[in-house]
């Protein structure tokens, strides 16, 4: 291959990259805590005995993980256009309610892997239906579900990337600008790959480090 | 539909094997081609008239035609490979295509990455809006969004002849096309014949304004293989002489070329 690199153009559109990242992080921030409160929802409601509750979950999760992450951004964007909903919120949405489908399935099952003695314990003592589900149940479930969590959030960041077909200009779309202006494909989904592998690397660990030590509190406690 | 995530996808595939390849470069590169016995020519799909699928389903275009007649020249078969603004210079530089017409405009900045022909059509940039709209030229366009296809001169020209405006860029022209048709956005821009082929594919849209503009587009080839690119450009100049090439043109453009191949005298 007769190829020179020139790393210089990196250096030029660094403004664009760090523009470009940092959307990608408030895209997943916020993706991350709307999926994580549906998850933590139609994750209970998945676990709890009432089979209304159950059926409403199932469906939800159902129809949120059968269908492929492009085609709910489609959806927001172009299918509800009418709505003229800003294309960041767009991907927000969409990133949310799928991701939400997998947080609520791994929350469902930490929910119904605590031996159910725990909860009927929480109960003998007092505690309302709520506070053992609160107090009781959740810290367990977090622990044995934290590897699961992590696993999705990392991919949440990764999945971003489908946010630039509808223009929102992430870590993605900032390649897109700099291979555009300057013809240099390489350079610039190299260092994209680079910058997404060190970000979702370093939120994966930390995600592991703070629920591992939260279960570990929870461990000593009891 | 077009899928930008696979167009990656392919692309850090290409890097990744252009940087395992080795580098055994011993003939010119219409020599390597001839050996082959095929030309692979790197051709967009979705962008009309220049390179695009057609109602039967085959690659068809301007573009696509001139690679039709450049292998016709090197006495070749010829393999149409698809190539999308993320896969087209990865694809070139690890020899996977050998020729890449992808409608590019030819720029400087470009041109420090890979060598371009002389200059095969010469584009204006238009405005597409839909019928009822008011927008009449570039002065309208004030607090009005518009559509563009990605990192392209198009979108620079834009926002300097109309800063007003909120430019709304895509990676590719088909989703740009598409956030007007839904009304995302109020005007689509881009090269005139372009705007004509989408114009073709759906009612109630019309090309307004003057023309602005000038988009020079030329084939891409390695940066540094002059052999090749002095091939691509005397088989232009011949075509230009036999009358060829004015008879692809209006085959695809519906009307007589504006501007001139330039000519260089044999000897």
């Amino acid at each position: 291959m007769q190829y020179t690199f020139d790393w210089s153009v990196i250096w030029r559109y660094r403004g664009t990259l760090v523009h470009g990242l940092a959307l990608t992080l408030l895209l997943s921030l916020a993706g991350l805590a709307a999926a994580l409160a549906i998850g933590m929802i139609a994750g209970a409601a998945g676990a709890s005995r009432r089979p209304a509750l159950k059926t409403a979950a199932l469906l939800y999760v159902e129809l949120a993980r059968n269908v492929p992450l492009l085609v709910h951004i489609y959806f927001w964007y172009l299918g509800l256009s009418a709505l003229r909903l800003p294309a960041f919120w767009c991907g927000v949405l969409a990133l949310a309610i799928y991701s939400g489908a997998y947080v609520a399935e791994i929350v469902r099952a930490g929910i119904q892997s605590v031996p159910s003695g725990q909860r009927a314990a929480a109960l003998a003592l007092g505690l309302s239906p709520a506070a053992a589900l609160r107090s009781v149940i959740y810290p367990q479930a977090l622990r044995i579900t934290a590897p699961s969590l992590a696993g999705v959030f990392s991919q949440l960041i990764k999945d971003s990337s489908l946010a630039s077909v509808i223009s929102v200009a992430e870590l993605t779309f900032a390649a897109g600008v700099i291979e555009g202006d300057t013809f240099r494909t390489f350079e610039a989904y190299i260092t994209i790959t680079l910058l997404y592998f060190l970000v979702v690397t370093a939120v994966s660990r930390a995600a592991l480090f703070v629920f591992g030590r939260r279960g570990a509190e929870v461990d000593r406690r009891f | 539909m077009t899928m930008p995530r696979w167009g990656r996808v392919l692309g850090m595939a290409a890097v990744i094997f252009g940087l395992l390849a080795a580098a055994a470069e011993a003939a010119t590169t219409p020599d390597a081609i001839k050996a082959r016995g095929k030309l692979l020519a790197g051709v967009k799909y979705d962008t009309p008239p220049f390179g695009f699928v057609d109602q039967d389903g085959k690659v068809a275009g301007f573009d696509v035609d001139l690679m039709r007649e450049i292998a016709k020249a090197l006495g070749v078969e010829v393999e149409f490979v698809k190539v999308t603004s993320q896969t087209r210079i990865p694809m070139l530089v690890s020899g996977n295509v050998d020729l890449a017409a992808a409608s590019m405009t030819h720029t400087r900045e470009r041109e420090k990455t890979v060598d371009f022909s002389i200059t095969y059509y010469t584009g204006a940039q238009a405005l597409l809006v839909p019928q009822a709209s008011k927008i009449a030229a570039l002065a309208d366009l004030a607090d009005k969004i518009v559509a563009v296809q990605q990192g392209t001169t198009l979108e620079r020209n834009l926002a300097q002849l109309a800063p007003k405006a909120t430019v709304l860029p895509f990676h590719d022209y088909t989703s740009a096309w598409l956030a007007v048709r839904e009304g995302r956005a109020d005007a689509l821009t881009g090269s005139y014949d372009i705007l004509r082929g989408f114009m073709q594919t759906a009612q109630g849209f019309k090309i307004v304004g003057p023309k602005f503009s000038v988009e020079p587009f030329g084939i891409g080839v390695r940066r540094g293989d002059a052999d090749m690119r002095d091939f691509v450009n005397a088989v232009l100049q011949d075509l230009w002489t036999s009358g060829r090439y004015q008879a692809l043109y209006e085959k695809w453009f519906k009307l007589a070329p504006e501007v001139a191949i330039e000519m260089w005298p044999k000897e």
